[in-house]
């Protein structure tokens, strides 16, 4: 389902190698922990995943779309298919619950009728029916990720990619944002999670996948968080 | 249709949102119609007058004294048949004498001239179609028999002329400069706003919106903006002009000022296509910067 085939990227700007020649397969349905330390790279590959920046060379392919190839003008529609959640939430301040999370789905040009359906459902599936109209700073920051989580559901994709989703969170919390996407993963959503938590990695044991100076250091299948990385 | 309401609703919800921003950028549309149509209402006027006097260009072509009274409709019909030659009206010595003698108003210098006998020649006023090639036109009337010469002032109606043309160009000049820097001013007063607004464009992104999507909301709201202001821009040059035209309307003796109705209607229009374009255009420039994520 998500196919890295050495793919090289170099910042033209810095000069900087930011993945060198990673090759990286992940299977539909997989829970994947991405992790390293700043700077490892991750970020870079979360970009490339999201065709926000392309590689200087090699091949992604992820549910069968070559992301190498997309056009200026494909882009958004193959974003559609995948879900961000990240650190800071990233909810439209002025919108209520409900609406952020409709708002992705009217962005890809969905009916009225497809949003009163659709929305209460993945409100429901994060747990957040009793608060579909309040505003986010309304909201703890557990429940404003949980409206992020909503929101990269909303459009049904079949990757979900997060990025230090709990890094603003505490541990708790953190948790509990976590026990969400392992049960968005069990429906059958991939999920690929990039972060720093070292207790949820190992309290999850879910493959991991360690990038450290642009190279992948370690793929284990049932892994942990090495002191190293 | 769904999203088009969407568009509407956001392009009209941004500008209340943004009320600063939006007022800046009224003012900034404002200042610069008002600029353009100050130099527009000029040179419509200039190109008017200028028209008006190459219309109204007249030449005096005075008649030899041996020519017969019922003689001259033939010399009329010989300058009417000359290319160019719009008109050619008669005034009769006695004619010119009324008139002369009204003005001075003093019939005791003129005593014992009667209308029959005076010093006056009959004379033809010509008009021509068109003040190019008028040096011609005139030579060849200088060359009819019944010709004793011909009064003119061609040397202003070419200068006239020239103005004319030098008007049309620099109005064209002035309106692609004023275009590209008002509109370099407006692009970077949406782009505060915008920018403002870079984490919902941000968002939209991620969430696989087409540029298009993002795009439209701002461009809509960049062409309320120009037309409130080119509305705006156009009253109140009306109103200056409308006060102008009520203590000076007439240039020359004869030649008049465009109507302040006129004048309204010709900015409006103007200013609606400018102010419009200017906003839509600033708008999807200044967004566009953003749309790289």
């Amino acid at each position: 389902m998500l196919q890295f085939k050495n793919v090289t990227k170099i910042y033209e700007n810095t000069n900087v190698t930011a993945l060198d020649d990673i090759t990286l397969d992940i299977q539909k349905g997989e829970f994947v922990f991405l992790v390293g330390h700043s700077g490892a790279g991750k970020s870079t590959l979360i970009k490339l995943i999201t065709a926000e920046e392309r590689p200087t060379s090699g091949e992604i392919i992820i549910n069968d779309i070559n992301v190498t190839e997309l056009t200026a003008k494909e882009i958004p529609y193959y974003r559609r298919t995948l879900g961000m959640v990240f650190q800071d939430f990233r909810l439209l301040d002025n919108k209520t619950v409900m609406e952020n999370v409709g708002f992705a789905m009217q962005v890809v040009g969905a009916t009225r009728r497809q949003m009163r359906r659709r929305v209460p459902d993945v409100l429901s599936r994060v747990g957040l029916s009793q608060k579909a109209r309040f505003l986010p700073n309304e909201l703890s920051g557990g429940e404003q990720q949980r409206v992020a989580i909503a929101r990269a559901l909303a459009n049904n994709p079949n990757l979900i990619i997060a990025d230090e989703p709990t890094g603003n969170l505490d541990p708790d919390t953190s948790k509990e944002i976590m026990a969400y996407l392992e049960e968005i993963n069990r429906s059958g959503t991939t999920v690929i999670v990039a972060t720093h938590d070292k207790d949820i990695v190992n309290s999850m044991h879910k493959r991991v996948i360690a990038v450290d100076g642009g190279n992948i250091i370690r793929d284990d299948e049932r892994g942990g968080y090495s002191d190293h990385e | 249709m769904n999203n088009f309401s969407y568009f509407l609703k956001e392009g009209i919800a941004n500008l209340f949102t943004n009320r600063m921003v939006t007022f800046m950028t009224v003012l900034t549309v404002i200042v610069s119609l008002l600029v353009t149509g100050v130099f527009q209402v000029i040179s419509t006027n200039l190109v008017h007058i200028s028209g008006e006097l190459g219309n109204n260009f007249e030449f005096n072509i005075f008649i030899k004294d041996s020519v017969m009274e019922e003689d001259l409709e033939d010399v009329a019909q010989q300058l009417l048949s000359i290319a160019m030659v719009k008109d050619a009206v008669l005034k009769s010595k006695s004619e010119t004498f009324r008139e002369f003698k009204e003005k001075i108003g003093n019939d005791s210098l003129l005593q014992g001239i009667t209308e029959e006998d005076n010093p006056f020649r009959n004379c033809y006023v010509v008009t021509l179609t068109s003040l190019e090639n008028a040096d011609y036109v005139l030579e060849e009337i200088t060359l009819l028999d019944a010709v004793d010469s011909v009064s003119n002032n061609l040397e202003t109606s070419k200068k006239l002329a020239a103005v004319e043309k030098k008007v049309n160009l620099y109005s064209i000049i002035v309106y692609v400069l004023l275009a590209l820097l008002c509109l370099s001013i407006i692009s970077n007063i949406i782009n505060v706003s915008i920018f403002s607004r870079r984490k919902h464009i941000n968002i939209m992104k991620y969430v696989g919106a087409t540029n298009g999507f993002v795009r439209t909301p701002f461009i809509i709201e960049g062409v309320i903006v120009g037309i409130t202001g080119a509305i705006l821009s156009s009253g109140i040059l009306a109103y200056g002009y409308y006060l102008i035209y009520g203590n000076f309307n007439q240039v020359l003796e004869g030649i008049y000022l465009l109507s302040p109705g006129i004048v309204f209607t010709e900015l409006l229009i103007t200013n609606l296509i400018y102010g419009g374009l200017i906003g839509g255009i600033g708008a999807a420039f200044a967004v566009g910067k953003h749309l790289k994520v």
